[in-house]
């Protein structure tokens, strides 16, 4: 989540900048106006949900610490193992997939003009002008 | 014993432990549920309307994957929680069991041996200066040898070996049912390994349901599918749904979707949620099935799950499904609980759980709460197939008079009736405005329903369209008062034409008919359903429609399926939007024939 707020603020402080006039005006001005289209927001909660999924398999991994001496003498507990390495697999599979589509859905939201901000901002960071107040 | 679990073991085992582990489950599960949820709501419905290019397509297939996949997780995940919670639920009473008996052998100074064997030292009274000798038992494992040891117990002069005897039998039984209990549990958690990737596909569904099964075996002493009121009346249905715990109410839904989603009292959102768990695994199921019928269910299911993938206004509550029957699907526009105005239209011959269903019979629901919300923004529509209507197509409504009986709209009748309770009961409004509308053969479904003692629950209107009656001779008779009938009869409509039996149907197809006359609902009066809806006598309110194309000489009558498409029918459409918003004074009344 805060990642998501970092985002939308970037690019909040790169409209601005934008807006500012220093270059990139061109024919997209509509399009610059919005600081997080759908394609941008859509991206960041691929990010979110990625995050999300590592989560659960720490936590996964988490409660179940102990468990083999815990539920020591039951059949279940034996057969869980095999289940729980499966899922957590699973879990980190969804993880990656999770990663690409941000990757993915970035690359079309710059197709639509949403990211130009962000490209640009990316460049412009280099002197500095942003990263104001966050941690 | 038997090579299964040592009462050393059942003693230490940590169930808190194995409930932590649960709760790791619960976690995993829980986010994959509100992933799915963030994927539809802030991505997909987002980007619906810009599929403009290949990769915005490609795009948005791979979302569909990723909502699936979360879907998928889940699902299963929330199975091996149920699963683990249910193995220590169940193991509690075992160990307790255990422990009591391993106290007092501890108090009476006995020892237990590893294998459950309890020694008892020398004690009673003393023979030729002798105590009776000290000694060991081990627990019965079967009725018959627990006869046996317990009487020679009994025999014995040591009055200590009666109660080492208990101990050890008790010893014996936590171990059998912990044992029990522990290989239920292993067969279902062993099926819940899963495969690595993102892809789910129908072989994935179709373990997903039998791991279901398996779980719900497992899990029968925990959590049992007659926990569910599905006996009870409606609003203690709700009391009870209301009165569960969160985590309660997770379990009943991981495990018991179908149950849950199909059953009248519980909260509309919670059923599209467990409809919308049940229908992969549905669906897998069908699709293992070479049965043509199945296939044609399956149809149907894929087309309406397309449509709730590709999201709606208002949007779907899929408020029930089922392969039972001709199959089951209960879709309703806009959340019934929440709406001032609620249709439910119940649709005649022909209807199945198919293709055409997910089309047009959606497709008219949709159509009635577009137009009815031109008059009242809170209004929802269902279409509801929730009873096996006669099977042949409504064109070929005459052809068929013979054969067609009100059996299944006595069926129909009580599972309407409860469906509308179910209805009145979740709604979050005072008092909400629901009106039944049969078309066709179900209208005279609607109109037994009216006429069962209370009436259609709820019910404050009834429309009937097509019809070919309702089984009453008056409208007073569907218990919502005359004035509050309401009835569409296209001129060219032939069905609701019917002439009496003495007359026969080749009176309306002179000399094309020459049907059979069978016998009906009543054979004290010489009509087939009772009195025309649309005729004086039954005394309902006629409303204008358009009287639609002539018949087909070759057997079809058009002007039976338009009254709901505001295209073909805008006037019928308009007076039903206007009958189903509670706005009767906008209603164009027409005379009775």
């Amino acid at each position: 989540m805060p990642r998501m707020e970092e985002v939308s603020e970037r690019e909040g402080t790169a409209t601005q900048l934008a807006g500012s006039g220093d270059g990139g005006g061109s024919g997209r001005q509509g399009k610059l106006r919005q600081s997080s289209g759908p394609w941008t927001s859509a991206a960041g909660v691929a990010e979110a949900l990625g995050t999300s999924m590592k989560l659960g398999k720490d936590e996964l991994g988490t409660s179940h610490q102990g468990i083999a001496q815990e539920g020591a003498g039951l059949a279940s507990i034996t057969a869980l193992d095999v289940v729980r390495n499966s899922w957590e697999q699973r879990l980190e599979d969804a993880r990656k997939e999770c990663a690409t589509l941000d990757g993915k859905l970035r690359k079309v939201a710059d197709a639509h003009g949403e990211n130009e901000q962000r490209t640009k901002e990316s460049f412009e960071a280099k002197d500095q002008g942003n990263g104001k107040g966050r941690p | 014993m038997s090579g299964g679990i040592t009462w050393k073991e059942l003693k230490d085992l940590d169930l808190a432990g194995i409930e932590a582990a649960a709760d790791g489950w619960r976690e995993s599960s829980n986010r994959a549920s509100a992933a799915r949820d963030r994927v539809d709501s802030e991505m997909t419905s987002k980007l619906r309307d810009t599929q403009e290019g290949e990769a915005e397509k490609a795009a948005l297939r791979r979302l569909r994957r990723l909502r699936d996949n979360f879907q998928y997780i889940y699902v299963e995940c929330g199975m091996v929680r149920t699963a683990l919670d249910g193995l220590a639920k169940e193991l509690k009473p075992q160990q307790k069991l255990l422990q009591n008996a391993l106290e007092e052998a501890e108090n009476l100074k006995f020892t237990v041996h590893p294998d459950g064997r309890v020694s008892y030292p020398s004690e009673g009274q003393e023979v030729d200066g002798k105590k009776p000798a000290a000694g060991s038992v081990s627990g019965a494992s079967t009725f018959l040898s627990e006869m046996e040891s317990d009487t020679r117990a009994i025999m014995d002069r040591n009055p200590y070996r009666v109660l080492a005897q208990d101990i050890a039998d008790r010893i014996a039984k936590s171990l059998k049912q912990a044992g029990a209990v522990d290989s239920e549990y292993s067969n279902a958690i062993q099926k819940l390994k899963t495969r690595p990737g993102v892809d789910v596909s129908d072989a994935m569904w179709m373990d997903a349901y039998q791991d279901s099964t398996a779980t719900r075996k497992a899990a029968d002493g925990y959590l049992d599918r007659e926990d569910i009121p599905r006996f009870y009346k409606t609003e203690e249905r709700k009391e009870w749904w209301d009165g569960l715990s969160k985590e309660d109410r997770e379990r009943f839904l991981t495990l018991f979707p179908e149950e849950i989603g199909n059953l009248n009292g519980i909260p509309s959102e919670v059923r599209d949620a467990a409809n919308r768990t049940h229908l992969p695994m549905l669906m897998a199921k069908l699709e293992n099935s070479d049965d043509e019928q199945d296939q044609a269910k399956l149809q149907g299911l894929e087309a309406i799950q397309k449509k709730l993938q590709e999201g709606s206004d208002p949007p779907m509550y899929l408020l029930g499904i089922g392969d039972e029957g001709n199959g089951r699907a209960i879709v309703s526009y806009g959340n019934p609980d929440t709406a001032k105005n609620v249709s439910t239209y119940v649709p005649g011959t022909g209807a199945g759980l198919d293709e055409a269903f997910a089309g047009s019979d959606l497709q008219r629901a949709h159509d009635t709460v577009k137009a009815a919300q031109k008059y009242d923004p809170s209004s929802a529509s269902i279409a509801w197939l929730g009873y096996d209507a006669p099977q042949f197509p409504a064109n070929d409504f005459f052809a068929n008079l013979d054969v067609m009986r009100a059996d299944k709209a006595e069926n129909g009748a009580g599972e309407l009736n409860g469906f509308m309770a179910g209805l009145d009961t979740t709604s979050q409004r005072h008092d909400p405005h629901l009106t039944a509308i049969g078309h066709s053969y179900g209208s005279l479904t609607v109109g037994v329903a009216g006429q069962r003692e209370g009436g259609i629950p709820g019910a404050d209107d009834i429309v009937l369209v097509g019809s070919p009656g309702t089984g009453a001779d008056n409208a007073e008779e569907l218990g919502v008062g005359r004035e509050h009938v309401f009835v569409g009869a296209a001129e060219n409509d032939l069905v609701t034409k019917l002439p009496t039996k003495e007359e026969g149907v080749g009176y309306l197809f002179g000399g094309f008919g020459g049907y059979s006359v069978g016998d009906f609902i009543s054979d004290d009066d010489d009509t087939w359903f009772g009195a025309n809806p649309a005729s004086e006598e039954f005394g309902a309110r006629r409303f204008k429609v358009e009287d639609g194309p002539e018949p087909i000489l070759s057997g079809g009558v058009p002007a039976h399926s338009n009254y709901f498409d505001p295209q073909k029918d805008p006037t019928a459409t308009a007076n039903i939007a206007a009958i189903v918003a509670d706005r009767h004074d906008l209603v164009v009344e027409d005379k009775p024939r």
